[in-house]
């Protein structure tokens, strides 16, 4: 089960990686003569509405989401996890300045926080730039909700009895810290990782909506999973004419899917 | 008695409610089998924590008298306090199974509990660890070293948290409840083995009980009744003279 | 071409059998009105509820484009343009009996011409003819002008006639509401004193009632129609058109081009915060001619609008008939002409690269707003033309308030896609965009003296179309300024949307318009067969 995860995690991420290969110029190439067309010898997973081809954005998207949205998802845990970790070991004064910050952070109207970003950045900000600042921006300020987590995490372990024992043992925070809370929390961490990269990646659909993130002529499986909305109105018979709409799906499910098999599990008592 | 292992007169309450413990008043000396017998909920755990300075700091507040050796546990630095703990003065925790870390093998226990005492002599955990699993009549073989806690029984638990516990030849190990996840067989085998690792190791043993009749191996008992000890004397004493109504109930209740 | 057949096949196949009486139309309006005042009217539902409900002295014949007698049966303009005098109509009736009177028309005179209303209609006519009298003599009124109006009696087609008693409720429309159910719908019912009789002398309508139900999801809407539930759809999107003309006969209509257009235009603005560099591209009219010829908006018209688009010569969209410049023709796409343009101002193309006389590499952004599916697409083929001359379009899609912000207040932009709804068929309504002093003169906006020759000009001919009492000289006079429009392309004219529209067979009489309300301009003909 791990290996084929990972085997099948490693083509993904091998065509996506050869996608500036396959696809030179990241599937924005119009065929205006060759519109909305079903999957062919040329056009393996057909064209999209301007003619593009499918599979190549596909291909291209990859790169977006298999890359940049689980590097933010993993910033926005590690900032979470020292975050949580810093209050749920500090009492006082410390943790609650952290838990206030956090649900702050939670309670933040992040649309409107965005829009005046998005005011921030240059328009004409060549397109990769846009990419990192935003998924950089996810990253940023996605750590609440991990940090919560993990807060709670923290607070549960310290009373765990083997850490008690541990300490008792004489053993210093930062060894609890490190050789134990730390491990002890991968699999929440990684819980939290898994949930996250999705959602970034879908965030990111949303985002272009802001003028930020991946604007329309560069292909991401966020814009790509977008067009199904619209297929979706039209109702689940037009998606068995034309399947071919659902490989940014199948791509989402199957690289979430594998990264959640690999992922560290909590060892059963 | 002026060489006294451990000298208490604590008083100890959490988060202002009425105290635990009120001038809980006792004696322990260097190499004794000392017995503390109380109900559940009568602060014997929390006396033991007092001991190992692990009391949480947030909620718990202490006064009074603690001295161990010539230390004053109630102003000890927390870094001094470190250096005595897991070494001077070990413990053998309540539920052993959940007292071992999931994810740790037999000999990472006993390699760690080593190196926080001996970081410098990072390579010779092995020669003590094996004759302690060896002491708490443990099997050596690396098949039993490679184990993780879940394969464990709870006597070899417990057997484990005791070779860790006297690893470093401690002063004063405290066992809080030993006998109380064990059926009858272990529980006296496990007594055997505290008084005769008293007899081999010079160890002062700190034995944490809600029965009486467990205590009966040690040299004295302290009977723990609403925070103060009540009555203390030879094991003998107590159960044919029990003076104190709390030790009559006591001597004939048997669980 | 395609959409000519359906109409007149839907024209042909529609032989005029004899009206029926009663019956109930059904249709859906996306939204509440948001007022049954017709002088305060607004927003596009209030405006139709007004049109079903009130009688106006002069009705504006959405097909001619031409206006008719309504309440008043004849009218006269004086020479000079600032009186008109109208002859009401014996038979002009309110729906509570009551006649319609001369001091009625002055009672709702006065009435929208009232600042503390907030008249929409009666703020701009205020702003164009100053002070206005009214006098009042029998069946005749005579209004006066403190300035001349060009065809002063279009002004009377937004002018809603109510009782000087006072009732805002009481209309001399051809229906009268009868329940209004808020959230839900509303019915109206025929008006039985309505003037307007068939040629065989029937009282009309022929419609019994009218039910307008509010419903906001146009796909539900569509969906109701498809049923028979709603007799009719307005604004149809190419992909529901496509539907319905795949199952239906003649149910989907194209009406061809309709008012709205699309266009691009580039920051002019002296006060912009972008590079020099930039500005002066933006300001070389052969620049923008050839971002212009090399745009192919036929491309634009058959992808993004799946042929329902036309593609655009100017301002003026074909539909509006009486205005168009028939003269100017859509630009063919032709790169190599844009390259000879551009080489002539000093520009070099090679590599694939265009580079500006001081070798800097051409490359600007595009703001449009997000979420407008077409406009993303246009932009996104726009940027693909465009490389085809060696220029990088970045295309950034804003949120509407930022993107407003930015062409109205901070000019923090290089070029715009937007579009523009026409509704004002007169040339004196886009006043606010041609003059130069205009706040709307989006390029750049608020000169205080028009900053090139070109724009002087237009100031020049609005004035004077604006002044002219002779349709003639003002046709003239607007005509050239489509022509320099077309010919400097401040504004780059892309498209313009063609407007679709769906009728249930059941539904005869209807002769769709591309002026609202499209399908109900005469419904007091239209009938329901069985
Ligand atoms: N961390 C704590 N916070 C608050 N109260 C506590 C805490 N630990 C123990 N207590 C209370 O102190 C009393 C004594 O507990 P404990 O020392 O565990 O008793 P024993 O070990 O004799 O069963 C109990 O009433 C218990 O509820
Ligand atoms: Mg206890």
């Amino acid at each position: 089960m791990k290996v084929a995860a990972a085997v099948l995690l490693l083509l993904l991420s091998l065509a996506a990686l050869s996608a500036s290969w396959i696809a030179p110029d990241g599937g924005q190439m119009q065929f205006r003569d060759h519109i909305n067309e079903p999957p062919s010898s040329q056009f393996p997973l057909g064209t999209d509405p301007l003619g593009r081809d499918r599979f190549a954005r596909l291909l291209s998207g990859a790169r977006i989401s298999l890359l940049l949205a689980p590097a933010a998802a993993l910033l926005a845990v590690l900032l979470g996890a020292v975050i949580g970790i810093a209050a749920g070991l500090r009492s006082g004064w410390l943790a609650h300045l952290l838990s206030a910050a956090c649900d702050l952070t939670l309670a933040l109207p992040w649309f409107f926080l965005l829009l005046t970003l998005r005011a921030l950045i240059p328009i004409d900000v060549a397109p990769p730039v846009s990419l990192l600042v935003t998924f950089a921006l996810l990253g940023l300020l996605g750590w609440a909700g991990p940090a919560r987590v993990v807060q709670a995490g923290v607070h549960l372990t310290l009373r765990a009895p083997h850490i008690l024992a541990l300490r008792a043992r004489g053993a210093a925070p930062l060894r609890v810290l490190t050789r134990h809370l730390l491990p002890e929390l991968a699999p929440l961490l990684a819980g939290q990782f898994l949930a996250l990269a999705p959602v970034f990646l879908l965030a990111e659909a949303n985002l272009g909506l802001l003028g930020l993130g991946v604007s329309e002529p560069m292909a991401s499986w966020g814009n790509l999973l977008k067009e199904l909305e619209s297929v979706a109105v039209a109702g689940p018979a037009a998606l068995l004419h034309s399947w071919w709409l659902l490989a940014p799906l199948a791509g989402l499910l199957l690289s979430t899917g594998s990264l959640f098999i690999l992922a560290p599990r909590e060892v059963t008592p | 008695m002026e060489s006294a292992l451990v000298r208490s007169c604590l008083t100890v309450n959490y988060s202002g409610k009425p105290p635990v413990l009120r001038d809980l008043t006792l004696e322990i000396q260097p190499n004794e089998l000392f017995g503390l017998v109380g109900e559940s909920g009568g602060g014997k755990s929390t006396f033991a924590l007092a001991l190992l300075g692990l009391l949480p700091p947030a909620i718990a507040s202490l006064s009074g008298t603690l001295t161990f050796q010539h230390h004053d546990l109630l102003t000890l630095p927390d870094r001094a306090f470190r250096r005595l703990r897991g070494r001077a003065i070990t413990y053998v925790p309540q539920s052993p199974i959940a007292s071992l870390s999931p994810r740790l093998s037999v000999a990472a226990h006993l390699r760690e509990a080593w190196l926080i005492h001996e970081p410098s002599n990072s390579s010779d955990w092995r020669q003590p660890s094996l004759a302690a699993l060896h002491s708490a009549q443990l099997p050596t073989e690396p098949a039993f070293l490679d184990l993780r806690p879940a394969a464990l029984s709870v006597g070899m638990a417990q057997r484990l948290l005791i070779a860790m516990a006297i690893l470093h030849k401690p002063a004063l190990l405290i066992a809080d409840e030993p006998t109380s996840a064990l059926d009858l067989i272990h529980q006296s085998a496990v007594l055997d083995l505290f008084r005769s690792l008293r007899d081999t190791l010079g160890t002062a043993v700190l034995l944490i009980t809600h029965d009486l009749h467990a205590a009966a191996i040690c040299h004295r008992v302290a009977v723990l009744y609403e925070g103060s000890i009540v009555e203390q004397g030879p094991p003998a004493q107590l159960f044919h003279h029990p003076a104190h109504p709390y030790t009559r109930a006591l001597t004939s209740a048997r669980r | 071409m395609s959409h000519l057949v359906g109409l007149l096949a839907f024209l042909l196949l529609a032989p005029p059998p004899p009206p029926q009486r009663g019956g109930q139309l059904h249709l859906a309006v996306q939204a509440e009105p948001r007022s049954a005042d017709p002088h305060v009217a607004a927003d596009e539902p209030s405006e139709l509820l007004a049109y079903l409900t009130h009688g106006v002295l002069v009705r504006i014949n959405r097909l001619t484009q031409l206006p008719e007698p309504e309440l008043a049966q004849s009218w006269k303009t004086s020479p000079d343009g600032k009186s008109i005098a109208f002859i009401i109509r014996p038979a002009a009736r309110f729906s509570d009996g009551a006649p319609v009177t001369s001091a009625d028309v002055c009672y709702s005179l006065a009435r929208i011409l009232e600042p503390k209303l907030d008249s929409p209609n009666g703020d701009s006519l205020r702003g164009a003819a100053g002070a206005v009298r009214c006098a009042p003599e029998k069946a005749r009124v005579t209004i006066a002008f403190d300035k001349p109006l060009a065809s002063a009696e279009r002004w009377f087609d937004g002018i809603a006639i109510l009782p000087a008693s006072g009732k805002e409720k009481t209309g001399a429309g051809p229906f009268h509401i009868k329940e209004w159910q808020p959230g839900a719908f509303i019915t109206l019912q025929r008006n039985p004193h309505y003037w307007q009789r068939d040629a065989a002398g029937a009282a009309l309508p022929y419609l019994d009632a009218v039910r307008l139900d509010v419903q906001r999801n146009r796909d539900l809407e569509l969906m109701r129609f498809e049923k028979g539930e709603l007799h009719l759809v307005n604004n149809l999107d190419p992909d529901s058109y496509n539907r319905l003309r795949a199952k239906g006969a003649s149910s989907a209509i194209s009406l061809g081009a309709s008012l709205d257009s699309e266009q691009m235009w580039f920051n002019q603005s002296p006060a912009a915060p972008i590079p020099d560099s930039k500005k002066g591209w933006f300001r070389t009219t052969s620049f923008r001619q050839a971002v212009s010829l090399a745009i192919r908006r036929e491309d634009l018209a058959r992808v993004v609008y799946h042929g329902h688009a036309t593609p655009a010569a100017g301002p003026i969209s074909p539909a509006n008939r009486l205005w168009v410049n028939t003269s100017l023709k859509a630009p063919t796409a032709n790169p190599q002409q844009a390259l000879a343009l551009l080489r002539r101002e000093g520009f070099t193309f090679s590599a694939g690269v265009l580079k500006d006389p001081h070798g800097r590499p051409v490359e600007f952004s595009i703001i449009t707003n997000a979420g407008n599916k077409s406009r993303e697409r246009m932009a996104a083929m726009i940027q693909q033309d465009l490389a085809a001359i060696g220029i990088q379009l970045r295309v950034a899609p804003l949120d509407f308030p930022s993107l407003i912000e930015r062409i109205t207040k901070t000019f923090d932009y290089d070029s715009c896609l937007l579009g523009l709804v026409g509704s004002d068929l007169d040339p004196n309504g886009a006043m606010n965009v041609w003059l130069s002093s205009a706040a709307n003169h989006q390029w750049n906006p608020n000169q205080k003296s028009p900053a090139t020759p070109w724009e002087a000009e237009i100031d020049k001919l609005m004035q004077t179309q604006a002044l002219a009492m002779d349709p003639a000289i003002r046709k003239r006079a607007f005509d050239r300024v489509q022509a320099i429009v077309a010919e400097q392309a401040p504004f780059i004219y892309l498209i313009h949307r063609n407007s679709m529209v769906g009728v249930s067979p059941r539904l005869r009489g209807v002769q769709p318009a591309l002026l609202r309300p499209q399908l109900l301009w005469n419904v007091p003909r239209l009938y329901l067969q069985n």
